[in-house]
């Protein structure tokens, strides 16, 4: 009776350690997600801020169309699709 | 079926499933891992295109400061392929069907690329992108156009310019030649992923160089004295400001 008492306990504490390892493993990958996630936003952000330059300079001194300076803010990535020449596919050795 | 066959199919069955999982993984490893370069170098012609954006060309200015030349950002929406005959072309028609765009169609390729609508409001090259993203055959093209000023006696001072054999806009007569290495700026780069459809995955959009414009020339001389002289700016200009 004892014995089966004691093997019990210890499947127990076998599934309660398993469970907290899990639970480890989880919260680290969390965490490196969360991390990997900042950085992609701020590498995002940063490459907005880059098409953003990019199209004020093609727009400046472009006297007439407050608008178009509003979509150059709002959508910097559609003036430069307009403006691109020569696509071609990248090469690297 | 006795303890012992039931015994020998389960570890059959993993040792399967192990050989499986084990064949799984050092796949992912070749791929992830060892062949992951090579994968990548693959990938970038297919995927990865480079392209690149002008740079405004500077503005010449009279020393009362009218503008004698400058560029202006132009948009059409220009048609490059045919629809196709499927699904895909059918669709595209009724998209421009709905946007009342169709009746301009060309009937043959030989008349491509062909203007489908010409100088865009802002609205309309953002709506136009949006509707036509995933078809490559309609594309919003900018340009940039060089207005001049409109007397005649000063724009012939201005002079010309024309596009050489790189596509680059150059000056080919009077101060667009003459001070063409200040006016003319350098282009940018930029980089981009193409979906399956050919159409750009903005979110993978690098700005690799940015274009760098062409600085402003400010003349010597008022618009006045340019009208009422016609002598020539050669001596009387100085070179202006510079701009980005």
């Amino acid at each position: 009776m004892n014995d089966k008492n004691t093997k019990k306990q210890n499947s127990i504490r076998l599934l309660i350690g398993l469970i907290l390892a899990g639970t480890a493993v989880l919260l680290i990958g969390a965490g490196r997600l969360g991390d990997s996630m900042i950085t992609r936003q701020a590498e995002q952000e940063a490459a907005q801020a880059q098409w953003q330059t990019a199209a004020e300079r093609l727009l400046r001194n472009q006297g007439t169309g407050k608008d178009l300076q509003a979509l150059a803010k709002r959508h910097p990535e559609y003036l430069l699709q307009t403006m691109q020449t020569g696509m071609r596919p990248e090469r690297r050795d | 079926m006795t303890s012992a066959e039931y015994k020998i199919r389960t570890v059959i069955i993993l040792t399967l499933l192990l050989f499986w999982a084990a064949g799984a993984a050092v796949k992912v490893y070749i791929y992830s891992v060892g062949d992951q370069e090579t994968l990548l170098k693959q990938s970038r012609p297919i995927a990865w295109r480079l392209a690149e954006i002008p740079a405004r060309r500077g503005r010449i200015l009279s020393r009362d400061g009218a503008v004698l030349a400058e560029d202006i950002y132009r948009c059409d929406l220009m048609l490059r392929s045919l629809p196709g005959k499927n699904r895909r072309g059918e669709n595209l028609l009724a998209k421009l069907k709905a946007n009342r765009i169709e009746a301009k169609l060309p009937e043959t390729s030989a008349e491509l690329p062909a203007v489908l609508r010409k100088d865009l409001t802002p609205e309309e090259i953002e709506k136009y992108t949006r509707i036509f993203r995933g078809y490559p055959e309609i594309r919003t093209a900018g340009r940039l156009e060089r207005k001049y000023t409109a007397d005649p006696a000063v724009r012939d001072l201005v002079g010309e310019i024309a596009r050489n054999n790189r596509q680059e806009r150059v000056g080919t007569s009077g101060l667009e030649q003459e001070y063409d290495l200040d006016l003319s700026g350098r282009s940018g780069q930029i980089r981009v992923m193409l979906d399956r459809n050919g159409s750009w995955i903005y979110e993978t959009l690098q700005v690799i160089r940015q274009p760098e414009n062409g600085r402003d020339v400010r003349l010597g001389k008022t618009l006045a004295e340019l009208k009422n002289n016609g002598e020539g700016p050669r001596n009387g200009n100085q070179r202006g400001m510079a701009g980005n």
